[in-house]
């Protein structure tokens, strides 16, 4: 029993981790697309 | 005087693990294991009325892990894995140390629902994917990519599922999943989680402060193809995320009652590998009741020669013992273990972790369980010395890349997307971090058990 708790607990943050962003769950068949433009310049900034 | 067999034997043996981490020419650990076993079996070190035995000590445990893998490739096939590297970037909202933290969590909870060597086939190229879209630095990269392989291997120990290793074992002293869990969790958490602790410390100064927060568009899945592949993924589908919602969410409520059921249904006589086969047949069928997606590329890419491997590998593990070795270890070791339980914990959990250093850990914890079967030890010492001998198998056996196949793995994937992670960076950062968690797991074995059950 407990062991059967643990495992769904284990799986609800598994699912958060694997889960894609929100916004595409409402929409239709998406690529995720960086901006890699924006990107490079963030990593620059950054260090 | 050493006899003709022995030293051939040994000879075979130690032959047979250094083409295992040397890989001339990338050739696969099985084909060494086999060629070496067949030479065992021909000389008749290990007669051929021992196969079966033998078939039936590992048989049980190949399927279950073989099964397991089914279901990752599976799951990864319907886009379970595509997203990881993107979504902790995310959550780690610029913070270097909280994708630290991401990083190590992914790594445990995929050893925790599928296996350690499938742990670290999924989650590394993932995190070589994150320190590579993050453009970190040689120094910044080795925190998040040597603590995930370390904790993805240390995470086979709490709960036996997740390791061959440990499946084989427990077959042969005879314990049950949850009387292991039991006895086992609470012990190799803890030495996990000082592990994940002592990583941390370690790497405090090099792990970024701050990592570069990037922003996401999103296209119709005809355009333009930006997402590197996973090495697991199938590539007629490269570019494209059709994300099913349905079987996604269906699939990892499966995986979790799979999970759980080896643990429920197992006490009422069910063998492990039964629910492991219903569990990868029931995720084949659901994708493809839902994608109608056929089980070929399932039945490809299946790693069908780890059933091979852990055979020839028992071969060779029966002819070591068939030559002495194991009475070796009998005899130098059994008045010791006897009469004392904490003599027990420390004698196998230490003798574990040389043995996993020197040979690897899947042929030490054959050899030290057959071993420690031989001692005529009590029913409750021999569980106690096994229990240890899987502390000493798959967390002391980290301190070198030799002790576990699936650090072995680690580095080799590295090395194919040119990382270079040589053998002193590993061992002068395990050296100081794994002897200190093998020995709070040991202690807190023997003090867990004391209390609870003996």
């Amino acid at each position: 029993m407990i062991i059967s708790i643990f495992f769904v607990l284990a799986g609800s943050i598994f699912y958060t981790i694997l889960r894609p962003p929100k916004n595409t769950e409402k929409t239709e068949p998406h690529i995720l697309y960086i901006k890699e433009s924006t990107f490079v310049k963030g990593v620059e900034q950054n260090g | 005087m050493v006899s003709f067999q022995t030293s051939f034997m040994i000879a075979v043996f130690l032959l047979t693990i250094s083409l295992i981490v040397w890989k001339p020419r990338g050739i696969n650990e099985t084909v060494p294991t086999t060629l070496a076993a067949l030479l065992v079996l021909l000389v008749g070190i290990v007669p051929l009325s021992d196969i079966m035995e033998i078939i039936n000590t590992v048989s049980g445990a190949s399927i279950t892990i073989i099964s397991t893998i089914i279901m990752s490739i599976v799951l990864e096939s319907v886009g379970f894995f595509k997203w990881v590297a993107y979504n902790l970037v995310k959550k780690a909202e610029g913070s270097g140390i909280k994708l630290y933290f991401y990083t190590l969590l992914l790594c445990y909870l995929t050893t925790l629902f599928f296996n350690n060597d499938g742990s670290i086939l999924i989650t590394t190229p993932i995190i070589i994917r994150i320190i590579k879209l993050l453009k970190l630095k040689p120094n910044q990269q080795l925190p998040y990519l040597l603590s995930g392989a370390l904790i993805a291997t240390a995470a086979s120990a709490p709960i036996a599922v997740s390791n061959i290793a440990n499946l084989i074992a427990l077959k042969i002293v005879g314990l049950d999943l949850n009387t292991y869990v039991a006895m086992m969790f609470i012990p190799s958490m803890l030495g996990i989680l000082t592990i994940s602790f002592l990583l941390f410390i370690y790497y405090r100064k090099d792990i970024p402060k701050k990592i570069p927060s990037y922003s996401l568009q999103y296209r119709n899945w005809n355009q333009e193809k930006v997402l590197p592949e996973h090495p697991l993924s199938d590539h007629s589908m490269n570019g494209s995320l059709n994300i099913d919602w349905p079987t996604f969410r269906l699939c990892i409520v499966l995986v979790v009652l799979i999970r759980a059921s080896f643990f429920t249904l197992t006490p009422f006589g069910i063998p492990l590998e039964v629910i492991a086969i219903a569990g990868a047949i029931l995720l084949i069928a659901v994708r493809w009741f839902k994608q109608g997606k056929g089980s070929m590329d399932v039945f490809k890419k299946t790693p069908w020669h780890v059933l091979l491997f852990a055979f020839s590998m028992y071969v060779l593990v029966y002819g070591l013992h068939n030559v002495g070795i194991s009475d070796l270890i009998v005899d130098m070791f059994k008045e010791s273990m006897i009469s004392d339980r904490f003599n027990t914990v420390m004698i196998s959990g230490l003798l574990l972790t040389v043995l996993s250093n020197v040979l690897n850990n899947l042929p030490a914890v054959m050899i030290g369980t057959i071993a420690f079967v031989e001692m005529n030890l009590s029913i409750e010492m021999l569980q106690l010395a096994y229990l240890a001998n899987i502390l000493g198998s798959d967390i002391g056996a980290l301190i070198s890349p030799m002790g576990t196949l699936a650090t072995l793995i680690w580095m080799f994937i590295l090395r194919k997307n040119n990382i270079n992670v040589t053998w002193g960076q590993y061992i002068k950062v395990t050296i100081l971090v794994i002897p200190v968690g093998l020995f709070v797991s040991l202690f807190a074995l023997y003090f867990w058990t004391e209390w609870l059950f003996f």
